[in-house]
């Protein structure tokens, strides 16, 4: 595995020769996963609860299962913004 | 069209992947360094103002709806039905058009991340997102002012009802920050973050493929990776509904809050 | 085994901001859009989706009416009928009763013939018994006055024997 050696032979070169913009480069981009990361596992949770109740809903009362619908999106969107400004960060930090 | 998303391979043999300004920055077609620069994106927003027209005009006006017409009446009645019903109520039908049109130009504008030689979400650039979102709170605001007046709705939005006095310097400045500046800024972040992740992830499998069909000794893996890439472009069709039918019904809920205040 | 590329040194903006010219024409598009939503493309759809809910419940009111007729032509019929059927359920009342009648008038002549007949046999079982008994009693009356005479060598009267066995065949049944 050629591709492994080299990756790795890379790093020792950048590890080698640092400025500091490069250092800062490095960890914010270290950084950027733990970032995404821990943005990810709250709104994991919620996402799923919220799925699970609305399921719950829905098989007690299937004729109310529209309206469990649409607020079971609603929650989501709202939910779901919290992991996404994260992925936003993410990008930030990696990118910018 | 032929921009190079992808550097193939590095001269040690390891796959460089796209940085990301391959993936979401486009050359200028006409007009460069204007401000009226027309590249790919401008052409997909062409594309999503333009499909749906085509379609409404071309839809037939029968008694009996068939093929086109049974879409763009179900598309109607669909955001009668889930968004303006269940968000504002009936009063909420001359917001239609609004909605409509939000609902589709995100829609079709998103519906681009998967369709071949475009390749590209409208939405995963900021600018679409973010207007529409500053639109909203406009929008929404300006539902508020007119339906109880100027001084009545920013007391329904910054002072709920019902709370003991010292507590409204806590939750005064929250309800400020979170209607004002929070409800326009996580509608754009949250289209166009979503647009924007599911580009990459597509991309990132799309070059996973072309690397392991040129790495002969892990061609095996090929085939997961093909699948994997095919089931998220089909799960990327259903984010790009979802996000415009989300993006419409958020839209509506808030000018339903402004519109009567303890919705 | 993908390694991320490092980042190159060069200043440009990043790339999840808006740029101006992304912003103009996906602004002028929307508006465009919603204007012609507005004005041009939603307007004929719903007055078509309108028309059809109007036909719709026209033809559904229409039914309504139909259906109200109906019932209504069902009530007439039936009053109509009302009269006839108390007649024939007066008809149907007379001819029980009369067919009542015949049966009790048929079933009673029967019964008095009945008793008649059996009125007549007991009276000519009741002779012939008489008859029988009165012979029996005369012999016995006889034999009883002979026996008597030579059991006390004197001559008896039949006709007092005759009483006493005439009582004691009464009494004895």
């Amino acid at each position: 595995m050629s591709a492994i050696a080299s990756a790795a032979s890379q790093v020792i070169e950048l590890a080698a020769e640092v400025t500091p913009a490069e250092a800062k480069a490095e960890s914010a981009a270290a950084s950027a996963g733990f970032a995404y990361g821990l943005a990810a596992i709250g709104p994991g949770i919620g996402i799923g609860y919220l799925v699970g109740q609305a399921v719950q809903a829905m098989a007690r009362q299937p004729e109310a299962a529209g309206q469990v619908q649409t607020t079971m999106f609603l929650g989501i969107a709202f939910t779901e913004a919290l992991a996404l400004i994260g992925f936003v960060v993410f990008i930030l930090l990696k990118f910018a | 069209m032929s921009v190079n998303l992808f550097a193939a391979e590095s001269s040690e043999g390891g796959l460089q992947f796209p940085s990301i300004e391959n993936l979401v920055e486009w050359p200028a077609y006409l007009f460069e360094g204007t401000f009226a620069e027309f590249n790919k994106i401008s052409l997909i927003a062409i594309l999503a103002m333009g499909i749906p027209t085509i379609m409404f005009l071309a839809a037939g006006r029968d008694r009996i709806p068939s093929g086109l017409q049974n879409l763009v009446e179900g598309s109607v009645e669909f955001i009668d039905n889930q968004v303006i019903l269940p968000a504002i109520g009936r009063e909420g039908f001359k917001f239609r058009p609004l909605l409509l049109s939000i609902f589709f130009f995100v829609f079709i504008g998103n519906l681009f991340e998967v369709i071949p030689t475009f390749q590209m979400p409208l939405n995963a650039r900021m600018a679409v997102p973010g207007l529409l979102g500053v639109m909203v709170l406009i929008i929404f605001v300006a539902v508020g002012f007119k339906e109880q007046g100027v001084g009545g709705y920013l007391k329904s939005a910054l002072f709920p009802p019902g709370l003991p006095k010292p507590l409204y310097a806590l939750v005064t400045p929250i309800e400020l920050l979170s209607t004002f500046i929070i409800r326009p800024f996580s509608l754009a972040v949250r289209l166009f973050a979503n647009m924007l992740a599911g580009h990459i992830l597509l991309v990132t499998f799309g070059v996973l493929c072309i690397a392991l069909w040129q790495l002969s000794a892990l061609v095996v893996v090929l085939p997961f990776s093909f699948a994997m890439l095919v089931a998220l472009t089909g799960f990327e069709i259903m984010v790009a509904f979802l996000q415009g039918f989300v993006f419409a019904l958020l839209t509506a809920v808030y000018i339903g809050g402004a519109m009567h205040p303890h919705h | 085994m993908l390694l991320l590329a490092a980042e190159s040194a060069e200043e440009a903006a990043n790339p999840i901001l808006p740029v101006i010219p992304e912003m103009f024409w996906g602004g002028l598009m929307f508006a465009l859009f919603y204007l012609l939503m507005r004005y041009v493309l939603l307007p004929p759809v719903q007055r078509t989706m309108e028309d059809r809910d109007q036909a719709l419940r026209d033809e559904w009111d229409a039914a309504k009416a139909a259906e109200a007729k109906v019932a209504n032509a069902d009530a007439v019929v039936a009053d109509a009928l009302a009269p006839a059927r108390a007649e024939a359920a007066q008809i149907i009342e007379a001819a029980r009763l009369e067919a009542e009648a015949e049966r009790s008038q048929i079933i009673g002549g029967a019964q008095t013939e009945i008793d008649a007949m059996r009125q007549l046999a007991t009276a000519e079982i009741d002779a012939a018994r008489t008859e029988a008994m009165s012979g029996v009693g005369s012999h016995v009356a006889e034999l009883t006055a002979q026996a008597t005479s030579r059991v006390i060598n004197r001559p008896v009267d039949a006709a007092s024997a005759m009483g006493v066995v005439n009582r004691i065949i009464s009494e004895r049944g």
